[in-house]
C-alpha cells in the first residue's frame, strides 16, 4: 500500500497550506519572515470557499482578521461603487488585525474564491510565542496600513478637495 | 411572519443561544460520568499551556514542547506524591484512630461550651440530649459518606489514568480541535464565532487566572495561621479550607467545617481553639473578601447574586463538588455568549438591511 492510514495520521498535511506559504512568501505584509515562521503561521489560519456573488463581509460588520486571496476574485466596494478589484495572493481587511474596528467597505465575491483568514487572536498568539518575529509583521503592517492612509490624503487632496471649492 | 421575526437580531441570538445551551446541556450529561476528568483536564491543560508555549518559542516544535511539558508534570506529580503521601498516610492513620473517640470528645467540648454559657448567662444547656442528637445525625451521615467514598474512589482512579491522557492530547490537538469546530459555522457568522470565542477564552482566562490567585492566598493564609494557632494537619487543612471557599456563596460556610472538625478529633479539643480555628478561616475569608475578590474574580464574573445562588444550589444538586466550581465560569460565559451574539447579529443586520 502506497498510502497506509497511519502514515499520514500523525501529520496531516492539507494541500491549500502549501500554496498560501508561497503567496505570502511574495505579500508585503510578511517581508522579512523567515520561511518556517510562515509555515507555522499558514497552518493556524482558517480556509474558507466563497460561491460567486457572495458577501464576504460588509462595511460596518465586525472584522476578526484579514484575508488572504488563494483562488478567484473578490470586489471591495463602497457606497455601491467598485473600488478594487483582488485576485489570487492578494491581501485585504488588514486593518482588522490591528484593531477590532468595523469593516471599511463591503467585499463581494466576482466568481468562486478559497480564501483564507488570518485572524486578530493569531497573530495575538503569535506575538506572545514569537516577539520578534512577529513585530517584523507588524512593522510591515504599520507600513501598509500608513501607505494606504497617504494615497487616501491624496485622493481626498485631489478629488474632494477640488470638488468643494467649485462649489 | 414568523420568518420575520426569527431574522429579528435579538431573536436569533435568543434561538441560537438556546440551541447552542441545550447542546451544553446534552454534552453535560453525558459526560456525567468524566465531568470531574473533564474538568481537571481543563485545569490542567490550562496551567500547563504557558509551559507549552515557551518550550515552542525556544524553538522546539510542537509534539516536542508537549511530550516534554507532560514528562515535566509527570515528575513533579511523582516527587510531590512520594514526599506526600507517607505523611498523609500517617495524618490518615491518626485521624482514624481519633475517630473512634469523636463522641467523647464532642462531649466534652459542649461541657465546656455549656459551663461558659452557664457562667455568662445563667442558662444551662442540656448536653446530654444535643450530643445524642449531633451524634445520631454524624452516624447517619457518616454512613451515607461511606457509601458515597467508596465509589468517588472508583472513579479517582479512573480519572487518574484518563487525565494524563487527556491532557496529552489537550495539549496537542486542542487548537486543531477548536479550528474543525469553528469551520462547521457559515460564511456569513465565520468572523463572529470567533470574535464571540475570543471574548469568552478572555473571560474564563482572566476568571481562572483569578480563581487560582485566590485559592493559593486563602491555602497560605489558612495553613499559616492554623500552624500558628497550634491545630494539627495544617497544611492539610489549608488545601481543604481553600477549596471549599471557592464554592461561590455557600464556601463561606462549608470552609469551616474542615478545621472545626479537626479541633473535635484532637487529644484535647476545647472552646477556645474551635474559635481560634474559626477565627483564622474568618480573617483569611475578610482579607479575600476585601481584596482578593474585587480585585481578581469578580470583575471577570459580573453576575447578580441571586443568579449566583440559585445557579451554585442546582449545579451542587445535579453535579456534585465540581458542578459548584465550575458554575460560576459556565454563567457567565453563557452571559458573554448571548450579549457578544446579539450584538453582533444587530451589526450584521443593520448593515444588511
Amino acid at each position: 500500500m502506497s498510502h497506509p492510514l497511519w502514515a499520514n495520521f500523525f501529520r496531516h498535511q492539507h494541500d491549500w497550506i502549501h500554496r498560501c506559504c508561497r503567496l505570502c512568501e511574495n505579500n508585503p505584509l510578511f517581508r522579512g519572515i523567515p520561511r518556517r515562521a510562515i509555515r507555522w503561521l499558514v497552518s493556524r489560519m482558517h480556509v474558507r470557499h466563497f460561491d460567486a456573488g457572495e458577501t464576504v463581509f460588509r462595511m460596518g460588520d465586525p472584522g476578526a482578521g484579514a484575508l488572504l486571496l488563494l483562488s478567484g476574485s473578490v470586489n471591495i466596494i463602497i457606497n455601491g461603487a467598485c473600488v478594487a478589484s483582488l485576485h489570487e495572493g492578494d491581501l485585504f481587511g488588514e486593518v482588522a488585525l490591528a484593531n477590532d474596528l468595523p469593516r471599511t467597505a463591503d467585499a463581494v465575491t466576482a466568481s468562486p474564491c478559497e480564501m483564507v483568514f488570518f485572524l486578530r487572536s493569531d497573530l495575538q498568539e503569535w506575538i506572545d510565542t514569537s516577539p520578534r518575529q512577529a513585530s517584523v509583521l507588524l512593522v510591515n503592517l504599520s507600513d501598509i496600513l500608513a501607505r494606504r492612509l497617504m494615497q487616501a490624503n491624496v485622493r481626498y487632496e485631489q478629488e474632494v478637495i477640488p470638488q468643494e471649492n467649485s462649489d | 411572519m414568523l420568518m420575520r421575526l426569527v431574522q429579528q437580531p435579538t431573536v436569533l441570538a435568543l434561538l441560537l443561544f438556546v440551541v447552542g445551551m441545550l447542546a451544553v446541556a446534552t454534552a453535560l450529561i453525558i459526560s456525567g460520568p468524566m465531568l470531574m476528568a473533564l474538568a481537571v483536564s481543563s485545569m490542567c491543560y490550562a496551567a500547563l499551556r504557558p509551559t507549552a508555549d515557551a518550550l515552542v518559542r525556544r524553538g522546539l516544535s510542537d509534539n516536542v514542547a508537549v511530550g516534554l511539558t507532560m514528562l515535566l508534570m509527570m515528575l513533579m506529580l511523582l516527587i510531590v506524591f512520594l514526599l506526600l503521601l507517607p505523611m498523609l498516610a500517617t495524618q490518615m492513620a491518626s485521624l482514624s484512630a481519633r475517630m473512634g473517640h469523636l463522641d467523647e470528645q464532642l462531649v466534652h467540648m459542649l461541657h465546656q461550651l455549656a459551663d461558659l454559657v452557664a457562667q455568662y448567662t445563667g442558662f444551662h444547656l442540656d448536653t446530654a440530649s444535643i450530643a445524642s442528637n449531633i451524634l445520631a445525625s454524624l452516624s447517619e451521615q457518616a454512613a451515607k459518606l461511606g457509601e458515597k467514598l467508596t465509589g468517588w474512589f472508583h472513579h479517582v482512579a479512573f480519572s487518574l489514568v484518563l487525565i494524563p491522557l487527556l491532557v496529552f492530547f489537550l495539549l496537542r490537538d486542542y487548537h486543531q480541535l477548536r479550528n474543525e469546530a469553528m469551520q462547521l459555522l457559515p460564511n456569513r457568522y465565520f468572523e463572529l464565532g470567533w470574535l464571540v470565542y475570543n471574548r469568552v477564552a478572555a473571560q474564563l482566562q482572566s476568571y481562572v487566572r483569578g480563581l487560582s490567585i485566590q485559592g493559593m492566598a486563602m491555602m497560605m493564609m489558612c495553613t499559616l495561621g492554623f500552624y500558628l494557632v497550634g491545630i494539627d494537619f495544617a497544611p492539610m487543612l489549608g488545601v481543604a479550607t481553600a477549596l471549599l471557599n471557592l464554592i461561590p456563596f455557600f464556601g463561606i460556610s462549608l470552609a469551616k467545617i474542615p478545621p472545626l472538625l479537626v479541633v473535635m478529633l484532637s487529644d484535647d479539643p476545647d472552646f477556645i481553639t474551635a474559635a481560634m480555628a474559626l477565627g483564622v478561616v474568618f480573617f483569611a475569608q475578610t482579607v479575600d473578601a476585601m481584596l482578593l475578590v474585587p480585585r481578581v474574580v469578580a470583575r471577570s464574573a459580573d453576575l447578580h447574586p441571586l443568579t449566583v445562588m440559585i445557579g451554585v444550589a442546582l449545579a451542587g444538586y445535579y453535579f456534585g463538588f465540581f458542578g459548584m466550581i465550575l458554575v460560576i465560569p459556565v454563567m457567565f460565559s453563557m452571559k458573554v455568549v448571548f450579549g457578544e451574539l446579539r450584538k453582533g447579529l444587530h451589526q450584521l443586520h443593520r448593515h444588511a438591511g
